[in-house]
């Protein structure tokens, strides 16, 4: 292959996997976000009273909700704009991977991070009065269930801007995307899981005989169960760096 | 690319497959340890007075989902580390 065949080869590459990482990374946040709104509406539906309440819960959740495709187009932009300046096959591999990380990480996290938020908003239509921990718990949640998505951004970063060589050779290829697939793939399961247990801890909270004294204890086991529940992404953490450090 | 030997394409393969194994092993005991945590604190809440036995049971049960996660990790690294075609 001739050099200017292998360019067009990696811009193609990163164009792929721009187009990953919005394409698949906005399902997940676009369906949560809707579904959050159908929560809201659904609970000033039987509470008018509360709209008002309910209307900026469900601003602030979305709010939250859309950080994930924010770094999405963050790394698309990235990979179309630096398409002019890689020039060997190695940094089309590392685009392809940047973009399925940060899509498929994006894709869990969006889902994960509506489901306290849904949640939020039907407790708070039943109690109103119970809005403050209802709130904590769910942005606490959101939080968490973004930590994979921070992971993912940084092996997307890396997989950029670590320097090519050119005597690359299939090796480095196959590391590249496969450090991409790894992260991108091993932080759906923390993402949705720290979501689900952030939304059960608000039902936990409906269900308590005293509301207003079950936060505390209620909390201090979904932060202790979530902190399990971080580790495969860990892990998958470990091994991108290991396959894009040591290969 | 010409000069691939079979040796590579071993290699290669086992890179690739430590990274699905990591990648699609840790979406199971991720969900799974999320689910149990987020029970456990429903159940609290139904239950207050039996937090420190539903913390417990948690733990554990996350300890054993958390296995197969382990499981994909040791496959990722002896794929990594010791596949050499």
């Amino acid at each position: 292959m001739d050099p200017v065949a292998v360019s067009l080869i990696v811009k193609a590459m990163y164009a792929l996997g721009a187009a990953f990482a919005v394409g698949f990374g906005a399902v997940g946040p676009g369906t949560g976000m809707g579904l959050n709104a159908a929560s809201a509406v659904e609970g000033m539906g039987r509470q008018p009273g509360t709209s008002s309440d309910l209307f900026r819960i469900m601003l602030i959740g979305q709010g939250a909700t859309s950080t994930p495709p924010t770094f999405a187009l963050v790394i698309a932009i990235l990979l179309l704009f630096g398409m002019g300046d890689a020039t060997y096959l190695v940094q089309g591999f590392a685009g392809l991977g940047a973009g399925i990380s940060i899509g498929a990480a994006s894709f869990a996290s969006g889902l994960g991070s509506s489901l306290p938020a849904s949640m939020a908003c039907e407790a708070i239509a039943r109690q109103p009065h119970l809005r403050r921990p209802f709130t904590t718990l769910m942005l606490v949640g959101q939080a968490l269930s973004q930590t994979p998505l921070i992971f993912a951004l940084l092996v997307s970063f890396l997989l950029i801007f670590l320097p090519a060589s050119p005597d690359a050779g299939i090796l480095q290829y196959v590391a590249r995307i496969s450090a991409g697939i790894c992260m991108g793939f091993g932080s759906i399961g923390s993402s949705i899981g720290s979501g689900l247990a952030a939304e059960l801890a608000i039902v936990g909270i409906r269900h308590h005989r005293e509301p207003e004294k079950a936060s505390g204890p209620i909390t201090r086991t979904m932060l202790l169960g979530l902190a399990v529940a971080q580790s495969p992404s860990v892990f998958a953490l470990v091994i991108s760096f290991v396959l894009l450090l040591t290969i | 690319m010409d000069g691939i030997t079979g040796v590579e394409l071993i290699r290669a393969a086992a890179l690739l497959g430590a990274g699905m194994s990591m990648g699609f092993g840790a979406i199971g005991p991720g969900i799974g340890e999320g689910f149990a945590a987020g029970k456990a604190c429903e159940a609290i809440g139904r239950n207050p007075d039996q937090a420190g036995l539903l913390t417990r049971t948690m733990l554990v049960g996350q300890a054993v989902s958390e296995s197969t996660g382990i499981y994909a990790l040791v496959i990722s690294l002896l794929l990594i580390f010791v596949v050499k075609g």
